[in-house]
């Protein structure tokens, strides 16, 4: 407290030098904690070279004495304890005991405590770089309790300092040696968990290098000097058998940081290679024992029981400040040490799984590159080097190919020219490839519904189908106007109206041309359709998984409350709505039936070419008249795409309903009926909108009960419709013309027995019309009675049944429409 | 129509067990339903050898509900042109025309509207001189077979000389 007080009624009087000793003195205030944990010191500052007016005592309440020697701290901190290590060492004497006095310093009438000694006349430590810093290592013990000295029980256990002599021996401090550094890599508690004397010196940090042992440089030494100064690391004295105390060492700070990281961050040795090879172009080549040497046990740890406790830790001294780590880094990195190639290339071996990484690593690399490397590149100029097979090992892949080619004779000249094509496709292909990851690309078939303006006669052909209706032979000729001038309904003049307007502009696209060719020839495109497909049918699986195993929980709670509120027959309509997934997803069904009616107009139909020359006149989409257009190579292989590919996955994506719920998709024409009976019943009821048509005709309808009207808003009109109506293209134009075959006679109970499968499992889409004529023109008796068991739960054939039963009534079968009278 | 030709098939699968009188009118519609309903589907409602239970009569009756179907179908004026150019459908009808019984003047009238040359309707059906020339033997129609077989030979010099 006196010299506190002395301070405080000193310090504004502090002349010009005082401010090294006042940041000294600073310090030193500190120091009293430094037995508990280390002290980080500020950026050591060059001192001058000598303060001849300085004069100076050192006094410590724990009483160190003093040495000049101790000035090569160079303005690092030393704890107690170090500076006695440091003059004991320095004067070949065993450090003073306590003494207890506090020292202080008067200068100009002013009194200041001071724990270190700045000595006048000491020069080296001031010549030292900054990022050079010398510490010394308190060894715990200097000889190993396994070693039979202690056999002896009047031994010693301690020496005339009290410091163990039997103990652990090891410096805590493990080093690496990378490109002739040695270099810190980390430092280790003693296996006994005291601190070790590298991690007590406070100031040694993961990146140092090692340059001097005891005033023995290490910068620039062969391998054998090296090994011969880092021995008194890990090496007793030869004569007394003991480890050395105390050592003096000289550490170049986080020079060698870079160096570990890019040890680690490569993972093998060969970046130590590079990195050696990099610093020194003159480095000599490796030498064959830089592998062992790195092996070379540094620390004889017989105590160690940790795993990162390897040979090469190093056991250090103890209680000298510690530095600040970011200071480090701030330190100027150019030394005479760096600047100066190591002689020998040093490499730590990486652990096995790390020298099998970088081997299959550089495998791999030269696998990619024998692919992509090629003469091509080798005779242009600009191309990266990687790219050509300048190197003997490389695989000439170009000359392979040009021996089994056509291409052979080809000069240079044409060679460039070709690979200059391929080049550019290839940059094709991969834009396109990249604005179809991105959702961009016209082709896709989500943006020819959605985005973009087509002018496609889709629209048309849906109204001529889902209504029922003739289409003209040459519908692809008819103007938009000669349908709609038939129409009544204002909403579909307007819609007419906007594709006739479409139809004017020349640079519109043709949707349905686009369509085919897409269709036909995209194979992009057909992969995205398929894995559209593949996703929904994925996802369905996947919902299907998850209903069945919550439905096991949670419906007959469900279907009790459910009956409680709201009866139960309407909870069996709501659980049905529920789990709807009866119809597949409307965009790819909406496309696929756009390309279908467009390929249905076009392409001949197989069963009337060849099962009977009468024409049927239940075609799919009726034509008025005998001829059809002419069918291109584009509406084959987009029927081909069509059939084989796309609609035996579509008809996967969704869950069929079954037979005995046929009339959700096929509504009952009750009011129609009704609102004719006893003059005419309107038979179209083909593909009808029911809501739709009945609306647009003016017919009124009879309120449908509750549960008809959830039943029919349940699931989407339109949707309804062109679902069935490919359901029904694909069993008529793909599974039907299987009886065709030639070998089918032989197989036909197999083929049969499919047809009938399919139609017990899609029957309530199937257009039943359409089916049984064509069963009948294949004179397939099994197959139409599966279909007139699939009629039993058509509600219309119900009431038509129901109106030919009666005894009086005359009926007239017409193709358009039933009469009965 | 597509409930109402499965409708007409329905029936026409229950044709039978029908009474007389709807078995008329389901004929009646099959007749209408020609393309979509094939008459080979009819023959085979008409002539189920898989009965067992079934009467001379009832046979003789189903036959000639389905000849009164092919009479219905090849009607020179009523009928459907598909049908009357139809080889194998106008074969089963001339054949079918000539076995019935001598008496029955309907069918043999039915015949001659096919085979000869002065029914004014005859170039509305696909005729086969070899088979009407066999059938007019057969059913002892022998100018009939005459003026065939001079037709028949005319057409053939025709045919060689050209």
């Amino acid at each position: 407290m006196e010299e506190t007080n002395d301070k405080k009624e000193e310090g504004n009087d502090i002349d010009q030098d005082s401010r090294v000793i006042s940041d000294i003195d600073n310090s030193d205030a500190a120091s009293d904690l430094s037995d508990e944990e280390p002290r980080a010191l500020s950026p050591p500052l060059p001192l001058p070279a000598a303060n001849p007016d300085f004069d100076v005592q050192v006094h410590d309440d724990i009483s160190h004495q003093t040495t000049p020697d101790d000035t090569k701290t160079n303005g690092r901190k030393k704890n107690k304890k170090s500076l006695k290590l440091t003059s004991s060492l320095e004067n070949g004497e065993p450090p003073p005991k306590h003494t207890g006095k506090i020292g202080r310093r008067h200068r100009q009438g002013r009194l200041l405590m001071r724990p270190v000694i700045v000595s006048e006349t000491k020069d080296e430590s001031v010549n030292l770089p900054r990022d050079h810093y010398e510490t010394v290592l308190y060894r715990r013990a200097i000889r190993k309790p396994s070693n039979g000295a202690q056999a002896d029980p009047n031994d010693p256990q301690v020496d005339e300092n009290g410091d163990e002599i039997f103990g652990d021996t090891s410096l805590g401090m493990k080093l690496n040696i990378i490109g002739g550094k040695v270099i810190v890599q980390s430092l280790n508690p003693l296996a006994d968990g005291r601190a070790s004397p590298a991690q007590l010196s406070g100031v040694i940090q993961r990146g140092d290098v090692l340059l001097q042992i005891n005033g023995v440089s290490l910068v620039n030494l062969p391998i054998d000097q090296l090994m011969k100064g880092l021995g008194p690391l890990s090496t007793p004295d030869e004569r007394t058998g003991a480890y050395q105390r105390t050592l003096s060492l000289r550490l170049a700070c986080a020079s060698g940081l870079n160096l570990l990281r890019q040890v680690k961050g490569n993972g093998n040795n060969e970046s130590a290679l590079k990195t050696e090879a990099n610093s020194a172009a003159t480095t000599p080549a490796l030498d064959p024992a830089a592998d062992m040497f790195s092996l070379f046990p540094m620390v004889d740890n017989g105590f160690s029981p940790t795993k990162e406790n390897s040979p090469s830790q190093v056991h250090a001294g103890r209680n000298v400040a510690k530095e600040n780590e970011q200071e480090r880094k701030d330190t100027d990195k150019e030394t005479e040490y760096d600047s100066s190639p190591p002689p020998v290339s040093l490499v730590k071996t990486p652990s096995s799984l790390d020298e099998i990484i970088g081997e299959r690593l550089a495998e791999e690399r030269i696998i990619e590159r024998k692919k992509v490397i090629s003469e091509f590149f080798s005779r242009i100029e600009g191309i990266s080097m990687n790219l050509r097979y300048l190197e003997p090992g490389f695989v000439d892949v170009d000359s392979q190919m040009m021996e089994n080619d056509s291409l052979a004779g080809l000069t240079p000249a044409e060679m460039i020219e070709i690979g200059t094509k391929a080049l550019k496709g290839a940059k094709a292909l991969s834009a396109i490839m990249e604005q179809v990851d991105k959702g961009s690309d016209r082709r896709s078939f989500q943006s020819l519904s959605a985005t973009l303006s087509l002018y496609s006669r889709a629209s048309t052909r849906r109204r001529y189908v889902l209504d029922g209706r003739a289409m003209p032979v040459h519908f692809d000729k008819v103007q938009e106007t000669a349908f709609t001038d038939e129409e009544d309904d204002g909403d579909e003049k307007d819609e007419s109206e906007n594709s006739e307007g479409n139809s004017d502009e020349g640079d519109e696209l043709d949707g349905d041309e686009l369509l085919l060719q897409l269709a036909a020839t995209d194979e992009v495109w057909k992969k995205q359709v398929i894995d559209f497909l593949d996703h929904v049918i994925e996802q369905a699986s996947e919902e299907h998984t998850e209903n069945s195993t919550q439905s096991d929980t949670n419906i007959d709670l469900s279907n009790e409350l459910g009956s409680f509120l709201f009866g139960a027959n309407m909870t069996n309509v709501l659980n049905r709505k529920r789990k709807s997934h009866v119809l597949p997803p409307p965009e790819i069904t909406s496309l696929l039936f756009d390309l279908t009616t467009k390929i249905s107009s076009t392409v001949p139909d197989r069963i009337k070419a060849e099962g009977d020359p009468i024409t049927v006149r239940s075609s799919l989409v009726p034509f008025i008249g005998m001829k059809r257009p002419a069918a291109d190579s584009n509406i084959m292989l987009a029927n081909h795409f069509l059939l084989n590919h796309v609609l035996p996955l579509w008809l996967k994506s969704f869950r069929p309903l079954p037979l005995d719920q046929r009339r959700i998709l096929w509504p009952p024409e009750s009011a129609a009926l009704e609102s004719t009976a006893g003059s005419t019943l309107s038979g179209d009821d083909s593909l009808t909108l029911g809501s739709i048509t009945a609306r647009s005709s003016g017919i009124s309808r009879t309120r449908k009960n509750l549960r008809e009207q959830i039943e029919d808003n349940e699931l989407d009109p339109e949707s309804r419709a062109e679902t069935c109506f490919l359901t029904t293209y694909y069993f008529t134009q793909h599974l039907l013309p299987c009886l065709l075959t030639e070998g089918a006679k032989q197989e036909n109970d197999e083929i049969l027995g499919e047809l009938v499968d399919f139609v017990s499992q899609y029957g309530s889409y199937l257009r039943l019309h359409t089916c049984l004529a064509y069963a009948a023109v294949l004179k397939s008796l099994k197959l139409i009675d599966s279909l007139l068991e699939v009629a039993k739960f058509d509600p219309r054939h119900k009431e038509i049944m129901k109106q030919t039963s009666r005894p009086s009534a005359l009926i007239i079968y017409d193709s358009v429409r039933i009469i009965w009278y | 129509m597509q409930t109402m030709l499965s409708a007409v098939m329905h029936r026409l699968r229950d044709i039978r067990q029908a009474k007389p009188e709807r078995r008329r009118s389901t004929i009646n519609l099959c007749y209408q339903a020609y393309p979509d309903l094939r008459p080979w589907l009819v023959k085979r409602m008409c002539s189920d050898s898989s009965e067992q239970h079934s009467t001379f009569a009832h046979e003789k009756e189903l036959s000639d509900l389905y000849y009164t179907y092919l009479e219905l179908l090849l009607h020179p004026t009523d009928g459907h042109d598909g049908a009357r150019h139809d080889p194998a459908l106008v074969k089963e009808y001339c054949t079918l025309s000539v076995k019935g019984k001598p008496t029955d003047g309907n069918r043999r009238n039915n015949f001659l509207h096919v085979a000869s040359r002065t029914s004014s309707n005859h170039l509305a059906y696909v005729r086969h001189l070899p088979l009407l020339l066999k059938l007019s033997m057969e059913a002892s129609e022998f100018d009939l077979a005459l003026d065939l077989g001079m037709y028949g030979t005319l057409s053939a010099a025709m045919n060689f000389s050209n």
